[in-house]
């Protein structure tokens, strides 16, 4: 039974800003979880750190890696100290990042019907045409209530100074929500008392707010409209988020064999017959949505769904063609955006970017390879990326070439050190880096954020990647009043 | 209710029944070879779980163990029906239990044991099957208490059923063929004591027929004693009992076909008496396993959507 000075042997990384400590001191929002962590000793930290991981291992809270024919289980890794958020700070973040889709969602209305801004020369039209995530089949599609975003997840990234900027805009089928919601539930098995004590914001409504936009968006048909959540299947790794959003919207959990449209009008095959469908949540990527008008090998789809939606027969979330929106190179123009359609300041800042498609912008970042982050700009997930400090004359040498070879597929940015936060490793609290991402709900009556959101983090000391696919993790958000 | 997720409930049902029943087996005869029962030839009992296929090489009681339980590769063994039942139960998470999913996930994780699978070699088998038949009693169990008696309660309890009759009809035909249907000698005696014992009728039986070990009122047992839940007649009753609660969430059209389905294959039962005609007996038994199967198609056409 040992008491461990955590704090005192809390070493910070330089010239990263850390969410716990500043001048050697705790910070204020920090200060009361951290007494009571002081308080627990070290064997009984282990058994909460060990008790975490059979919770997630015995309810299922686990992503499948399939091979050979064979699931093999695989926890997201948690760490038990959660990360910490001031309610003034969370104010400025909410503001932020609803601008910041008050702007996309009309981009997104104004790209696929009278396309202001390209004829205003505020983004060049080559850059919305050559994005593979823009749909024509969406052109002068009028979808529910004009939202396009219904569910977004906006990752933001601290710098060294603390000011928050966005990483990047995920606007298409965001997903960790259910990570969010079960990191909070095993907090409250790990320590008892202290989220009430800590008067932390909760977040378990946020089934309840998703359910409520999606019954609204029926609601133009019928007063019961039908919701379902179309997933790609078991073998999709974010299925356990799937079943478990369906389970607490108490909603049919479909797949795409489980639908049939018939006279441009959406049904799903029960025992009982057909049954109309109303409001689709789907987690299938645009492609595979619809073999007759997208992918033809595509066997998640629903063959005609996307004239049944066009038609107005079946609303479906989050709308076709939003990939335009976030994709890499779009995102430099965001700011832009916001001044354009709102005529307002942007709130949260973007980390600066440099395209690929621009020589001046290209040579310099061809010069400063060493210290760019370069992106492809159609893909996600950690992938794809080349991190200029870390990586070897070969890759940078590959990527420069790739880079002039089609400077399209490519954006740069600088660097940036990415906060850290303390984590419980090995029996101390190690500082690691962190990215957050809230969910936002826009529905027909604005947008909703639940308070905190996925703190997701790089969990090889180091490492500045905290994608789940490259060896990162994530822990509970508080949002404190 | 989705017609597949009725049709994934009704297979996590009979994926685990299966289990069950083979698990009984397999303890049974471990204990009837470790016995020095004659009857036991454990190459017998591997080419029925491989498809009637032999073994390369003869393998003692261990190794065929080690294939039934957990050879991934064997696609009749216990791991895979497991890894099946967890996979349909994925599959329809949002109508059943969190305690059930949790429940299959556990015994997902316990079979995948590599400490376990060890035992088999270097510990005592029947432990190893006693502690997986006891996971099986937990998932009877938290269905039991957790399920809720909707639509999707139904589906499993009928597939339920229909996987411990098939599996009932399958022993007792190996049964006659190994014996002949006699008890001669008491070899036959001692087989036909384990055989009961398998299907978890031997308590049931003294209590009817103490003194006295005969195959004919075995077969009655097996065919007709509705107070013994292994029984023929108990379990259609009882896949009756729950298609009648479909009734009012089914199209007529659908109701009338499975109620005719299982009817008929009741009515076989009831009006047919092969006394202690072997060959009678057999012959029954295949008629009654055909209109099971007659059942199942007729649950796949009318309600899971499946036309083939």
């Amino acid at each position: 039974m040992e008491n461990i000075e955590y704090f005192k042997q809390y070493q910070t990384i330089n010239g990263v800003f850390d969410e716990m400590k500043c001048n050697e001191d705790v910070r204020k929002h920090y200060d009361s979880f951290m007494s009571a962590f002081q308080n627990i000793n070290s064997s009984e930290m282990t058994l909460k750190d060990e008790l975490a991981k059979k919770l997630f291992l015995t309810q299922g809270i686990t992503f499948t890696v399939y091979s050979s024919g064979e699931g093999i289980e695989k926890i997201f890794p948690f760490d038990i100290y959660p990360r910490i958020i001031q309610a003034a700070e969370w104010d400025f973040i909410e503001r932020g990042i609803k601008q910041r889709l008050r702007a996309l969602n009309i981009f997104l209305k104004d790209v696929y019907h009278q396309q202001f801004i390209i004829k205003d020369g505020i983004i060049p039209a080559a850059l919305i045409y050559s994005s593979p995530n823009y749909l024509r089949e969406m052109m002068n599609v009028d979808v529910p209530f004009d939202i396009y975003t219904h569910i977004s997840g906006i990752d933001l990234i601290r710098d060294h100074d603390g000011s928050y900027y966005v990483l990047e805009d995920n606007l298409r089928t965001p997903s960790g929500v259910s990570y969010m919601l079960e990191n909070r539930n095993i907090s409250y098995r790990l320590f008892p008392n202290l989220i009430p004590e800590n008067k932390v914001r909760p977040v378990s409504d946020y089934p309840d707010l998703l359910m409520k936009n999606l019954l609204g968006l029926g609601n133009r048909h019928t007063s019961r409209p039908t919701v379902v959540l179309l997933t790609p299947g078991i073998y999709n790794s974010a299925y356990f988020e799937h079943t478990t959003l369906a389970r607490l919207m108490g909603i049919e959990l479909v797949e795409g064999r489980d639908l049939v449209v018939d006279n441009h009008k959406v049904y799903m095959r029960t025992t009982r017959g057909l049954k109309k469908v109303d409001v689709i949540y789907r987690r299938v990527d645009d492609e595979f949505l619809d073999p007759l008008i997208f992918r033809p090998d595509s066997m998640l789809g629903v063959p005609g769904i996307y004239h049944a939606y066009r038609k107005g027969n079946v609303a479906i979330v989050n709308a076709m063609g939003n990939g335009v929106a976030d994709d890499k190179a779009i995102y430099a123009y965001v700011p832009d955006m916001i001044k354009y359609y709102l005529n307002e300041e942007p709130i949260l800042k973007n980390v600066p970017t440099y395209r690929m498609e621009n020589v001046d912008e290209r040579e310099y970042t061809l010069k400063n390879l060493n210290n760019m982050v370069v992106k492809r700009t159609n893909e996600s997930g950690g992938y794809g990326m080349l991190i200029g400090n870390i990586a070897s004359d070969q890759e940078l040498k590959e990527f420069s070439e790739e880079i002039v070879k089609s400077p399209r597929q490519f954006i740069a940015q600088p660097i940036i050190s990415l906060s850290s936060a303390p984590c419980y490793i090995d029996g101390k609290l190690q500082p690691r880096r962190v990215d957050l991402r809230p969910f936002a709900l826009s529905g027909p009556d604005g947008i909703e954020i639940v308070p905190g959101g996925l703190t997701r983090v790089a969990l090889k000391e180091g490492s500045i990647v905290v994608n789940s696919s490259q060896g990162g993790g994530s822990k509970d958000t508080w949002v404190v009043d | 209710m989705l017609s597949r997720v009725a049709e994934n409930i009704f297979w996590m049902s009979r994926y685990m029944e299966r289990t069950n029943v083979q698990l009984r087996i397999l303890r049974t005869y471990y204990i009837a070879s470790q016995d020095g029962v004659p009857f036991v030839k454990w190459d017998d009992v591997y080419r029925y779980y491989n498809h009637g296929k032999s073994p390369e090489k003869t393998m003692n009681a261990n190794e065929v163990l080690q294939f039934i339980l957990f050879d991934k590769n064997n696609d009749s063994s216990v791991v895979n029906n497991i890894f099946r039942a967890r996979e349909n139960a994925r599959s329809a998470q949002d109508h059943i239990t969190k305690e059930l999913w949790q429940c299959l996930n556990d015994y997902y994780h316990l079979i995948r044991d590599t400490g376990l699978q060890k035992q088999v070699f270097a510990g005592d088998p029947v432990t190893i099957i006693d502690q997986l038949i006891k996971q099986c009693m937990l998932y009877y169990g938290v269905v039991d208490v957790s399920m809720f008696r909707s639509e999707g309660f139904n589906y499993l309890s009928i597939g339920k059923f229909i996987e411990r009759l098939l599996q009932s009809i399958t022993a007792l035909k190996m049964q006659i063929s190994r014996t002949n249907g006699l008890s001669t000698d008491s070899m036959d005696i001692v087989s036909w004591r384990y055989f009961l014992v398998s299907i978890s009728g031997y308590e049931y039986y003294l209590k009817e027929n103490s003194g006295s070990v005969k195959p004919d009122l075995i077969f009655k047992q097996v065919l007709y004693e509705m107070h013994f839940p292994h029984s023929i007649a108990y379990g259609l009753n009882q896949i009756n009992r729950y298609a009648q609660r479909l009734k009012s969430v089914s199209l007529d059209e659908s109701f009338n076909k499975i109620e005719f389905a299982i009817g008929k294959a009741s009515a076989i039962l009831k009006y047919n008496s092969p006394g202690a005609d072997t060959e009678a007996q057999v012959g029954l038994l295949e008629t009654v396993e055909s209109n099971i199967l007659n059942i199942i198609q007729s649950l796949n056409q009318n309600y899971f959507g499946i036309n083939s």
